[in-house]
């Protein structure tokens, strides 16, 4: 009994690498728990890989999205990687940050294993640090773009930016860019102002607004919910009647309960983000097939995971091959790869971010519209 | 002129909400030496009961701010009963390790069971609307939220001055042993701390609510350490130090945030933890802390 046992044992063991190779395998150390938990994309790579297996895989091949919590901590993240390397992973995902995005790329790339975070905006990602690396959506100066250019079509002249460095470029540089092309269309930037994350009293910067003595016709910032709802009620509050302008940070669901008593107050807001995620999108559309078959996918950040799984999963199939270095070349090398959140997107030309539409969305009577969705032509050109 | 009071008032209100938390962190430090730094989870309980009265469908505003408040003092005592009792007497380093554990343990509670996004939850916006006060805009709540600390402030002075449970407390902030020694129950006298702190916890979260309208798991932990600070600058333990500790954090806040120049807003934090420093320099224990009378904490 004891020597089945053995035989049956050393059998499965050595039957382990088949069944592995018969599968692709994408490592997400990921923030699960933490204040960065909502930026996590890996509710909707577990759904979007469910729903490719259930089709019968990639080439034949399951996808298996291995997830463990890095809970924002960059050693943490850093040993996650190194633990799905030794897995076998063909892509990875981690803290959608820079410093940790870069160290984790480093450990990844004697591996020929690339990184694919399908919602990092940030510009250092992209000075050349590292080379294997994507991104599934275009850094923010193109958000910050497309925002301008809709604030320019509207009437936008002076406008005021609030700055802070606790998000990095996002929240520093982001709303620099908008001047920047709001000044290039004859507008004028009439204050940058300071804030912190986690502001629930807007009243400082407001009382400074006020004194400028000048009208304000758009006031730009890149930060999180439930800040971005304080400032706009506070705003409003305070009799200033200039469009609210942003970043993906207003893209949370909770920014709409701020109009539950008077959708008006959401008039006159507007922010460019990843992707559209109004009624009819493509994103509703996913969360609500993810909700069919037991997932939930709350929000368009963790649905952006579907991203990653499903370009894997072309490039597997467009290859033939479960090589990861041939996957990244596959996926590098493409003019248009099929994903969830947009119909495709491509590195040909930029390398390690996507070429995609970036969508300008608004409110009408307290519900989100698509205002606009275009690649923005006149984006600055000095963070590269 | 008008800049600057405006400037002045804004400073009152963020020094009023830091006051208000640093009274309840002072309260139970006071009495037992610990720093509870759980005290912003208190707070975020009296936000999700918030949340689930909205689910509810129970908007009226005095069921929920009572509900609120309630469910925070309740919480405070759970506390007191469940994680600080048995560590009552330890090394005042346990304590503050178990305050740690308890406030990381219910964040992940609420991360878990609810959500680690904020949950928007509306029913007090309308505590906030626009008043002209001395020739200055203001917002209501500002003005609910100084009138409130005022009142906390009050209140407290006299409890503890004018009734027997409030000489108790006063008695065994200053020697613990010999109000045993008297015949004061102790877990009497470590609840009603407690339970003052749960209630002030709870005043808190109706403001912060009010203004934030949603509530996520780090609701109360930034405001804590806020309100540490405040207590450590005004004397750890001295309730009149928590309040100016919490008046001075608000004003340096709002004068660096409107001061320093843009380029230099980055370093805000810096500027402010500076000055707080060399308040330290100037006077180690926190201002109010007496020099002859270390132990007279009220």
């Amino acid at each position: 009994m004891k020597k089945l046992t053995l035989t049956t044992l050393t059998a499965m063991s050595l039957a382990l690498p088949a069944v592995a190779e018969d599968t692709i395998k994408i490592g997400l150390g990921v923030p699960m728990t933490g204040d960065l938990a909502i930026y996590s994309e890996y509710l909707g790579a577990r759904c979007m890989a469910d729903i490719i297996n259930a089709e019968g895989g990639a080439g034949g091949k399951k996808i298996e999205v291995l997830v463990q919590d890095s809970a924002g901590d960059t050693q943490a993240a850093i040993s996650l990687a190194q633990k799905f390397l030794d897995e076998g992973v063909v892509m990875l995902g981690t803290t959608p940050f820079s410093d940790t995005m870069i160290p984790v790329a480093q450990i990844a790339q004697p591996y020929g294993v690339s990184i694919f975070q399908p919602q990092s905006t940030q510009v250092e990602m992209h000075a050349g640090i590292v080379d294997n690396f994507f991104t599934g959506v275009s850094p923010d100066p193109f958000t910050a773009t497309a925002a301008a250019n809709y604030a320019l079509s509207q009437g936008v002249k002076n406008v005021v930016l609030l700055t802070s460095d606790e998000g990095g470029s996002w929240s520093a540089r982001t709303p620099l860019w908008f001047g920047d092309v709001i000044e290039e269309g004859g507008g004028k930037v009439l204050a940058k102002m300071n804030f912190s994350f986690g502001t629930s009293d807007w009243s400082p910067q407001i009382a400074d607004m006020k004194a400028l003595g000048e009208g304000i016709d758009a006031v730009y910032i890149s930060s999180i919910m439930p800040d971005i709802g304080v400032l706009v009620r506070q705003l409003r509050s305070a009799g200033i009647d200039a469009w609210v302008v942003g970043s993906d940070g207003f893209d949370d669901p909770s920014l709409d309960a701020v109009a539950a008593d008077d959708p008006s107050i959401l008039d006159k807001v507007f922010f460019a983000t990843l992707a559209p995620s109004h009624d009819e999108s493509a994103v509703v559309k996913f969360m609500s097939d993810c909700k069919e078959i037991g997932h939930d996918v709350p929000g368009l950040f963790p649905a952006t995971g579907a991203d990653t799984v499903k370009a894997v999963a072309w490039a597997v199939e467009t290859s033939g091959s479960s090589d990861p270095a041939v996957i990244a070349e596959t996926i590098r090398n493409a003019e248009s790869i099929p994903v969830m959140t947009v119909d495709s997107i491509s590195f040909k030309d930029t390398k390690t971010y996507a070429q995609r539409t970036i969508p300008v969305i608004g409110f009408k009577d307290g519900k989100r519209v698509l205002i606009s969705n275009e690649i923005p032509e006149n984006t600055p050109q000095d963070w590269n | 002129m008008e800049y600057v009071a405006q400037q002045v008032m804004n400073a009152l209100a963020f020094g009023a909400e830091y006051a208000l938390i640093a009274l309840g962190l002072a309260i139970v430090f006071s009495i037992m030496g610990l720093v509870n730094f759980a005290h912003g989870e208190v707070i975020a309980v009296g936000g999700y009961t918030m949340v689930a009265f909205a689910a509810l469908a129970l908007s009226n505003p005095f069921i929920v701010i009572g509900g609120a408040i309630a469910a925070a003092v309740l919480m405070s005592l759970t506390l007191e009963r469940v994680a600080f009792r048995p560590v009552r007497y330890a090394d005042p380093t346990t304590g503050l390790l178990t305050a740690f554990g308890v406030s990381i343990i219910l964040q992940n509670v609420f991360l878990l069971v609810v959500s680690p996004r904020p949950v928007a939850v509306t029913s007090l916006y309308f505590l906030d609307w626009p008043v002209r006060l001395m020739g200055v805009q203001v917002s209501s709540l500002q003005v609910f939220e100084a009138v409130t600390t005022v009142l906390v402030i009050i209140g407290l002075m006299l409890f503890l001055k004018r009734t027997t449970l409030g000489l108790a407390m006063r008695a065994a902030s200053l020697d613990f042993e010999m109000v045993r020694m008297v015949g004061v129950r102790s877990n009497r006298v470590f609840a009603m701390a407690f339970m003052v702190s749960g209630l002030l916890a709870g005043l808190a979260c109706i403001f912060i609510m009010a203004r934030r309208g949603s509530v996520d798991p780090h609701l109360g932990f930034n405001p804590v350490l806020k309100a540490f600070v405040a207590c450590v600058v005004g004397g750890f333990g001295s309730l009149p130090g928590a309040v100016l500790g919490g008046f001075l954090l608000g004003a340096i806040e709002v004068a660096m945030l409107v001061l320093l120049p843009q380029e230099y807003g980055g370093m805000k934090d810096a500027f402010v933890f500076g000055i707080i420093a060399l308040v330290l320099v100037w006077r180690p224990d926190g201002i109010l802390s007496p020099r002859t009378e270390k132990g007279d904490k009220i």
